[in-house]
């Protein structure tokens, strides 16, 4: 697993959490193998120990802004800044947010979609933690980071609780990832 | 309601003043109740949380549900800190495997509430959040859908209430008809809408008790006072 370069090598806290994400084949769409984290949500146990597992890493970064990436970010990320006392900014679809925003596009694997983050949510300088509930290409994440660093914050670094073996090469070493779940076809 | 509150908690003042309105938008004449800035004040999210954390705990509620998306920002946390699971009420096609889906009106139009066969368990107490009440008709949606299979839903829980648009009204009525729970948009009053009423508020098993809101535009609490933080909860 990733987190094991990460220290976390042992942990029994990984197997639960790996154990609780199911698989659905074929969800969107044939191929693909969707790694679904409401069963994990379900289970308050192994709930907790992800974000605990986070908190711990980050509480004494001095951290004060965790961004969420839309949808199953808002998950995660709310409960891990209020634990380490950060501001909680999401990052959305187009117009969702009211108000002024920036917003950054990135590629899909047919098309384009972007991300919006409110101009003001984050002042320069401040550190940034970024959560999801998977990486797979990294796309989305390089786009919330760019929004993060348009607004003078620096990434520290990308959490998500599962990282899919394609992430791309470059983007390794922002990453911490819990569990390994293998492929997308 | 909030006025349930020990006088002297100043907590509700701050959460209310952190909230910010935007005119316009979605479109015009709607007043948007914008949490996000709340979200950016983590003294004033994590009263929010504590203020549900303190009314729910030990009420034996083993399911929080929350509601696309806003609701996935306030529930994950409250459930966490009460020990319940979180369940996601989601648009369709979002949620993978076996769904239940709840058809519910618009302003204009429809839109359709999904839940996870198998989330829940029949006996099961629940609350619903979302971020803000306005009609009631997203609640309504989300309260059929966990009513169906038999879960409790003790309570609607709202950072937000619009109390003009009557949402609290439609979910104390029992039975509900759907095609009479429309969902507005914050701010509005919607022309030459009846409110469901079937002679008087009914009460019976699944009825839902109170919409219970910390904080509302209409009526604010003010005082001293630091109530110090249910976040212990979480053990952090």
């Amino acid at each position: 697993m990733f987190a094991a370069e990460n220290g976390l090598k042992g942990d029994p806290r990984l197997q639960a959490i790996s154990d609780a994400i199911r698989v659905i084949p074929h969800f969107p769409k044939q191929g693909i193998m969707f790694q679904d984290i409401t069963t994990l949500l379900l289970d308050h146990k192994v709930f907790k120990h992800t974000v605990d597992i986070i908190v711990d890493r980050y509480r004494d970064m001095d951290i004060s802004v965790v961004a969420g990436v839309e949808a199953r970010g808002f998950m995660f990320a709310p409960s891990i800044a209020l634990a380490i006392g950060a501001k909680f900014v999401p990052l959305r679809k187009p117009r969702k947010l009211p108000g002024e925003v920036i917003s950054e596009s990135y590629v899909l694997e047919y098309g384009t979609d972007s991300l919006e983050m409110h101009v003001g949510a984050v002042q320069p300088g401040e550190r940034a933690l970024i959560i999801d509930d998977l990486v797979a290409t990294g796309g989305t994440l390089f786009a919330a980071t760019k929004l993060l660093e348009r607004l003078g914050a620096e990434v520290v670094e990308c959490a998500c609780v599962i990282g899919l073996p394609e992430v791309k090469e470059k983007f390794r070493r922002l990453l911490l990832r819990l569990g390994d779940q293998g492929e997308v076809d | 309601m909030a006025s349930d509150l020990p006088q002297g908690d100043d907590r509700i003042a701050k959460i209310a003043s952190s909230i910010r309105v935007i005119p316009n938008f979605p479109k015009p004449g709607v007043m948007f109740q914008d949490i996000t800035t709340l979200l950016l004040d983590p003294r004033a999210f994590r009263d929010t949380i504590d203020l549900f954390v303190e009314r729910y705990k030990g009420q034996d509620i083993s399911v929080v549900a929350g509601i696309e998306a806003r609701g996935f920002i306030f529930g994950p946390p409250v459930a966490l800190a009460i020990g319940a699971k979180f369940v996601p009420m989601r648009k369709p096609n979002k949620l993978p495997g076996e769904v239940i889906s709840e058809e519910y009106t618009l302003e204009y139009g429809a839109d359709v509430m999904e839940m996870h066969v198998g989330a829940v368990q029949a006996g099961e107490r629940a609350i619903i959040m979302d971020d803000l009440i306005a009609t009631g008709g997203t609640l309504c949606a989300a309260i059929k859908l966990l009513e169906r299979v038999g879960v409790h839903v003790v309570e609607c829980a709202c950072v937000i209430e619009l109390p003009e648009l009557k949402g609290r009204d439609r979910l104390g009525d029992r039975p509900l008809d759907r095609t009479s729970c429309l969902e507005g948009i914050p701010g509005t009053a919607i022309e030459g809408f009846e409110p469901y009423v079937d002679g008087g508020r009914k009460r019976g098993p699944g009825a839902i008790d109170e919409v219970w809101c910390s904080t509302s535009p209409v009526s604010l609490e003010s005082g001293q006072g630091d109530q110090g933080s249910a976040l212990g909860a979480f053990g952090f």
